[in-house]
């Protein structure tokens, strides 16, 4: 576990957790623990705030709440309390969906980078205990109606990545996300939503701003059935600051999923 | 042959009783009972552990029932065996006697019958919701008589198979995601194309509401008072209630905020003979 966002606790002490515009708010007496997660709407103005705050940040209330009902409450075994804060992709596969619908020449490979809601697994002495997330994602389905999966859904405008404007990409809140589509048919593909299973991506971290790992789409023969592969490591970034937070579950190629893509026709 | 069966059974009985040592013949027997029980609980349990990991809930059921009471029925046998009745016999005798039984009891065989197609044709599952005639619930067992169900103001309640294979049932969780669909009016005075607008955005901003499949909307008939329209949401099985719940809350609210008009029938009540309105008498105030 990485102990960047590690913070102690202490008794009788409402502690103020903000990073960006989520807040949290934990207050400990002996051994009990009182949380309460909320998102501050009006505490960002523009884009520049955004890029700002890259870590959490900690304010120590003296006053003790009045009202603790609808507080998260939990009974801990040890006094001495750590508060982690570890950054975790969505538990549902994201089915990214385009304004319109794209089309990949036959032999063309398009990158494209992905931004991701940033969430938090809350850990109180390395267990976890609760959640934030930056943004609150759709429910969606992905395929049939009878055979499908259930996603979370978001509206993509699937930017192409430009590896020299990687600056531009540096946006907290974000998780970065490198998808590569390749058109290996000899027709050209169409698609305008695209279903990326989450739980394969690993999460590494560089100066702050958080990037997952790289998901290739291979389409393939005349049927354009589609294959996918992930990356063990971030893009093509060796920078030495590169540390990896999350490490994926192993992609098993036999229990692939049927479908990444649906068109106009297939949705 | 069927005589000389009964005539063996009934012979062996009075046998014991009055030659046998039927004290060391009831300590094997009781050894049998006492260690036969516990294997067949036993076998029984690790059966279902083994069916838990492969198979589904009710093949698990159906495996331990049978375990179960085959398990006992064998040891029925052996205790009879060992009071030295022939097997063969009873069996025979059990045929016959069987034979007596299920055709007076042709409505449990049916039951039975019924019970072997539910379970191979798997209309549905243990834990499943269905509604069978008027009753819905969520499936407690299927078993060779009868499925049980546990309908949501909990009541336990007993369908004969047979019952099941003649009526239409309904599987309601049998698929992953449900639509809900709601007839919806408006008043004739209403921008029709403005209402359908603010339906689908009511749809994108409520959290059981699925946005793929997206909601069909559409205008669908001039009603006596109200322009229809139906609204289909597509929702995940279990979030029937919330949905239905908060949906019909949003369109109130939105409808009242863009002032958009429920009409609702009008009724007019006449008083005393019958072609005569009611009697009003206008007052108006002087100044």
């Amino acid at each position: 576990m990485v102990e960047r966002n590690r913070f102690k606790l202490v008794k009788d002490v409402v502690h103020l957790f903000r990073y960006g515009f989520m807040e949290v708010l934990i207050y400990k007496n002996r051994r009990e623990l009182f949380i309460k997660s909320k998102t501050a709407e009006n505490y960002y103005n523009s884009q520049t705030d955004l890029n700002l705050q890259t870590q959490f940040t900690l304010d120590e209330i003296t006053e003790l709440p009045d009202l603790l009902d609808d507080w998260e409450r939990e009974i801990i075994k040890e006094e001495t309390a750590f508060v982690d804060f570890v950054p975790i992709l969505p538990d549902r596969p994201i089915v990214l969906k385009s304004k319109t619908e794209l089309s990949i020449s036959p032999d063309t490979e398009a990158e494209f980078i992905i931004n991701l809601p940033i969430a938090f697994d809350i850990f109180v002495n390395d267990k976890k205990s609760s959640a934030i997330s930056s943004a609150t994602l759709t429910n969606t389905w992905f395929g049939d109606t009878a055979n499908g999966q259930l996603c979370y859904g978001k509206k993509s405008s699937f930017k192409l990545f430009d590896h020299s404007k990687i600056q531009d990409y540096m946006m907290a809140y974000n998780f970065n996300c490198p998808v590569i589509v390749k058109n290996n048919s000899n027709q050209t593909f169409k698609f305008v939503r695209l279903c990326l299973p989450t739980e394969y991506l690993s999460i590494f971290e560089l100066k702050g701003f958080y990037w997952t790992s790289k998901a290739v789409f291979l389409v393939d023969g005349d049927n354009q059935s589609t294959q996918i592969e992930f990356s063990d490591g971030m893009y093509e970034n060796k920078s030495l600051d590169v540390v990896k937070v999350h490490e994926a579950k192993s992609y098993d190629h036999k229990k692939n999923y049927k479908h990444f893509f649906a068109n106009l026709l297939s949705r | 042959m069927k005589e000389s069966g009964l005539f063996d059974f009934l012979s062996r009985i009075a046998d014991i009783f009055l030659n046998y040592p039927f004290s060391t013949q009831l300590i094997r027997v009781g050894l049998i009972v006492i260690l036969g029980l516990p294997f067949i609980k036993i076998t029984a349990k690790i059966s279902g552990n083994y069916a838990k990991k492969n198979y589904s809930l009710q093949t698990q059921m159906i495996l331990k029932k049978i375990i179960y009471f085959g398990g006992f029925f064998i040891l029925m046998l052996t205790v009879l065996n060992e009071f030295g009745f022939k097997i063969s016999a009873i069996l025979g005798a059990a045929g016959i006697f069987g034979i007596a039984i299920g055709f007076a009891s042709q409505t449990s065989f049916a039951n039975i019958i019924s019970g072997l197609f539910l379970i191979s044709e798997k209309p549905f599952l243990v834990g499943d919701i269905v509604q069978i005639n008027n009753t819905m619930g969520i499936v407690l067992s299927i078993d060779f008589l009868s499925i049980k169900l546990r309908t949501f103001d909990n009541r336990f309640v007993r369908i004969p198979n047979e019952t099941v294979i003649k009526s239409e049932s309904i599987n309601i969780s049998k698929f992953p995601i449900r639509r809900l669909d709601l007839d919806i009016g408006v008043a004739y005075k209403e921008d029709i194309r403005s209402v359908i607008q603010i339906l689908k955005e009511i749809a994108s901003e409520n959290p059981y509401c699925l946005d793929e499949p997206e909601p069909v909307i559409y205008f669908f008939g001039f009603g006596d008072s109200a322009l229809q329209i139906k609204f289909c949401l597509w929702f995940e099985k279990t979030e029937l209630l919330k949905l239905r719940n908060s949906i019909l809350i949003d369109i109130k609210e939105r409808f009242d905020k863009e002032n958009i008009e429920i009409p609702f029938p009008h009724v007019t009540v006449y008083s005393g003979e019958e072609t005569k309105a009611f009697p009003l008498t206008v007052k108006s105030e002087k100044r």
